[in-house]
């Protein structure tokens, strides 16, 4: 006998569905929250800032925290909530853009480095080896204090010092799907290996990349605030939240409340990249049992 | 299992990012009868020619603690005899006679006859090792041996400074048998000197250890050991002072001095400075190269503000080109703090703001300009550069910020116009004779060749032919009165024509421990370590 489920039955399971989804994944739902309000605050930051971020007013310097100004001024009577919320987009677009750009230059040497045989691989396998035994924040401090305290420099210097690990797991994860018998398919019918790079490794090896990526975000967020907080950042008067940080150490005795604000805001934004990270790697990652 | 254990790892790389303030360990106290003075710039070099005493002021500072000079200061920017026990000048004004203390003897033992400070004389008359400090020494002719110890310094016309150069820091006699044997340079790094304290050890960049000299001629010195130590940062400076990790510091932010004043070990001390701040404008550079704009720019910028409310009334808006209390002073009408006459004013030269986008346009394109600010070299350098930019775009002026780190700060102030980069720099002379004349000759004679480096400190390549023959005739006027009239004269004329947006002259500020005596705080900026005793 056939009984026709209800509609209301139907919905009832996708809830339950969807809810125990969420408490799987509550680490990526977490994470991906804390960042959509970021993105937020990044998108529409002096829509939404009580001040401008620059506007000066010295009769009000180093107030703590009150309803006008709930985080408190700095030094130049500026809204410390309005500098942080604004200079969300300067740290989280360092972050996305030089993690962009270490994955792209770190996928496209993992790929050669694994899957490829010849001087060329080896060559690429001893930069990056050697790459590797210099400590991440030594090497983005030496070059961003040769390029100079600016934007490019932060993004070149963060860039540069994080694609040697993602370059690495690339080349771990090519080596193995190499082997793959798809993999000896595919070459027996005679397919180019750039196609078989593109078509075949590459989309297998994507999860790895996504999560390393998300997870190397958030490290990114604290290279680029402790190169800000050592004065090696952005430009004054940018809010940078490392620069901020930095600037507030000065007043740690009289004014401690300057460094809540970048201090709280950093926190939290790696944070949220490494609750999405690992929400990532439970979500996509098939070896990561739940 | 190991997933979890690198979520907590990670998880509490979070919680670092919040704790990353500064603090750097403590060091080892020192014993009784050593100063260690925290200082906030490094000394890279130590001796008054080529680059003569790196770096501003530090390396000034250990000069005179390592070297004795024929005469000297006190905190009154009186002079004093030093090696010389007296002197007299010559009728025609153009000699000056000194009979040197007998017994005297450097470091390495060398007796300091009129030999030694015709040596050392001359050598900073050679411009090829006496590099900067050219104004103080190029008017000296010569030196003679008359006997054993007394030494006769001619100059070509009567040069009523002679003494202010000779008590400056490049008036430091080093032994010549060091220099003969070592070579010109070896003093940059391993002087023998002729002070109460010798060169221990010396780690450029980061620590100077001076011991006492046991047969320095006023007896051996009270101290064993005066240390010179880098510390960068002013919070950890005053923290060091209150942990007694050191015992003299300088560069005392006015925020944190209400919190040494608390500490019944700790001292303050100031004195108002003889450096005038400015922004420094290339004045060959269009449109600064307009009196009018830049007549306008200074009222664009509330000093008055800056003053009360940055340094807590330690500073006062300047009214000269030269300090308060430097000899030859004379004030002028201050440019008032006046936006809306600013905007006029830059209207009536042809800049005013037609696209409505909040900036004025200079030959069609948005005027604006990059402010070149080092980071710690002058109390509160880069908020004032904040509050500059601020203020210059309140009236339509757009400044773009370029900080710099402070090692090459002083050697980017000097490029040559097309290489520097910026239009506006913050700049502030010190006199360190005390004479108004040496700081204006330093600043606003003009270059013999404006586009490239400047011969002195001439950063804006001002050029004003009055200003010039004024400042060679107060040159050679030996009278006090008179020259004082040429120089109120040229102070009105570049206050006029405003080469520099004229900020703050702001007190020195430093701390010791209480119970340590003797040091001074000289209005030349320095701290002066060479007397401390407990």
């Amino acid at each position: 006998m056939i009984t026709p489920v209800p509609a209301v039955a139907s919905g009832v399971r996708r809830g339950a569905f969807v809810a125990r989804w969420l408490r799987q994944n509550v680490y990526l739902v977490a994470g991906a929250f804390i960042l959509l309000s970021f993105l937020f605050a990044a998108l529409f930051g002096e829509q939404i800032a009580p001040y401008g971020a620059d506007r000066q007013n010295l009769l009000k310097a180093l107030e703590g925290p009150s309803s006008a100004h709930w985080l408190g001024t700095d030094p130049l009577g500026r809204d410390l909530l309005s500098r942080v919320v604004i200079g969300t987009r300067h740290t989280l677009s360092v972050a996305l853009i030089s993690v962009g750009l270490s994955c792209f230059l770190g996928v496209l040497l993992g790929l050669i480095s694994g899957f490829m045989h010849g001087p060329l691989a080896t060559v690429v396998d001893a930069v990056v080896d050697v790459a590797l035994t210099i400590p991440n924040m030594i090497l983005a401090i030496s070059i961003a204090a040769v390029m100079g305290a600016g934007l490019t420099g932060l993004i070149m210097a963060i860039s540069i010092s994080f694609t040697p690990p993602i370059a690495r797991i690339v080349r771990g994860r090519v080596m193995e799907i190499r082997e793959e018998d798809f993999i000896a398919a595919a070459r027996t019918i005679g397919v180019r290996s750039w196609r078989i790079l593109l078509r075949h490794v590459l989309p297998n090896a994507s999860t790895v990349i996504v999560i390393e990526a998300s997870l190397q975000a958030g490290q990114a967020v604290l290279t680029a605030t402790a190169l800000g907080f050592l004065g090696l950042g952005v430009q004054p008067p940018t809010p940078e939240w490392g620069t901020l940080l930095g600037s507030g150490r000065e007043y740690l005795h009289v004014a401690p409340f300057m460094v809540v604000a970048p201090g709280l805001a950093i926190s939290l934004m790696v944070l949220g990249f490494n609750l999405l990270g690992d929400g990532l790697r439970d979500w996509l990652d098939p070896r990561v049992g739940n | 299992m190991k997933s979890n254990h690198n979520r907590a790892r990670r998880l509490m790389l979070a919680g670092v990012a919040g704790a990353l303030v500064a603090s750097t360990a403590a060091l080892a106290g020192p014993d009784d009868n050593t100063l260690v003075y925290g200082q906030s710039l490094s000394i890279t070099d130590i001796g008054p020619a080529y680059n003569a005493f790196l770096q501003y002021p530090s390396g000034y500072e250990a000069g005179f603690v390592l070297f004795d000079r024929l005469v000297t200061f006190d905190d009154q920017l009186q002079f004093n005899p030093q090696l010389a026990e007296s002197w007299a000048i010559a009728d025609d004004q153009k000699s000056v006679t000194f009979k040197l203390r007998a017994g005297a003897t450097f470091h390495d033992g060398t007796p300091i006859n009129a030999e030694a400070i015709k040596f050392n004389v001359e050598r900073m008359m050679d411009p090829e090792i006496n590099t900067t400090n050219r104004p103080l020494w190029d008017p000296i002719a010569g030196a003679d041996v008359v006997d054993d110890l007394t030494v006769q310094l001619r100059t070509h016309e009567p040069y009523a400074l002679l003494l202010n150069t000779l008590a400056h820091g490049s008036g430091a006699i080093l032994s010549p048998t060091a220099i003969m044997e070592n070579g010109q340079e070896s003093e940059t790094q391993s002087p023998v000197g002729s002070g109460p304290y010798k060169v221990e050890s010396f780690n450029p960049g980061l620590e100077l250890v001076l011991a006492a000299h046991d047969g320095y001629w006023a007896g051996k010195p009270p101290l064993d050991r005066i240390i010179f130590r880098y510390v960068p940062e002013a919070a950890t400076r005053v923290s060091a002072l209150q942990s007694g990790e050191v015992d003299v510091i300088d560069g005392v932010p006015t925020h944190l001095i209400a919190q040494v004043e608390s500490d019944d070990g700790l001292q303050v001390l100031t004195s108002p400075s003889l450096r005038p701040m400015g922004l420094a404008m290339q004045t060959t550079i269009a449109p600064l190269d307009n009196v009018d704009v830049r007549r306008a720019l200074n009222h664009a910028i509330p000093v008055g503000a800056i003053a009360e409310k940055l340094f807590l009334g330690q500073a006062k808006a300047s009214n000269s080109p030269i300090a308060f209390n430097t000899v030859g002073h004379h004030g002028n009408a201050p440019y008032a703090y006046d936006p809306d006459r600013a905007r006029e004013m830059l209207a009536a030269a042809g800049l005013t703001d037609s696209d409505g986008n909040g900036l004025v346009e200079h030959d069609g394109e948005d005027l604006s300009f990059t402010l070149l600010v080092p980071d710690g070299v002058f109390a509160n350098d880069v908020l004032i550069a904040e509050t500059a930019a601020a203020a210059l775009q309140e009236v339509g002026v757009g400044v773009e910020i370029r900080k710099i780190e402070r090692s090459s700060f002083w050697d980017t102030l000097r490029l040559p116009v097309a290489e520097a980069g910026w239009q506006i720099a913050m700049f502030g002379f010190n006199p360190s004779n005390a004479s108004g004349l040496y700081h204006l000759d330093s600043m606003y004679t003009s270059n013999p060749d404006n586009a490239g480096r400047p011969a002195v400190w001439n950063i804006t390549r001002y050029a004003n032919e009055k200003v010039d023959t004024l400042l060679n005739q107060a040159r050679v006027t030996v009278d006090g009165d008179a020259r004082a009239a040429i120089l109120a004269e040229a102070q009105d004329i570049i206050w006029n024509e405003a080469p520099y947006i004229w900020l703050q002259v702001n007190n020195i500020i430093s701390a010791a421990r209480s119970d340590l005596m003797g040091v001074e705080v000289w209005p030349v900026i320095f701290t002066i370590v060479r007397g401390g005793h407990y």
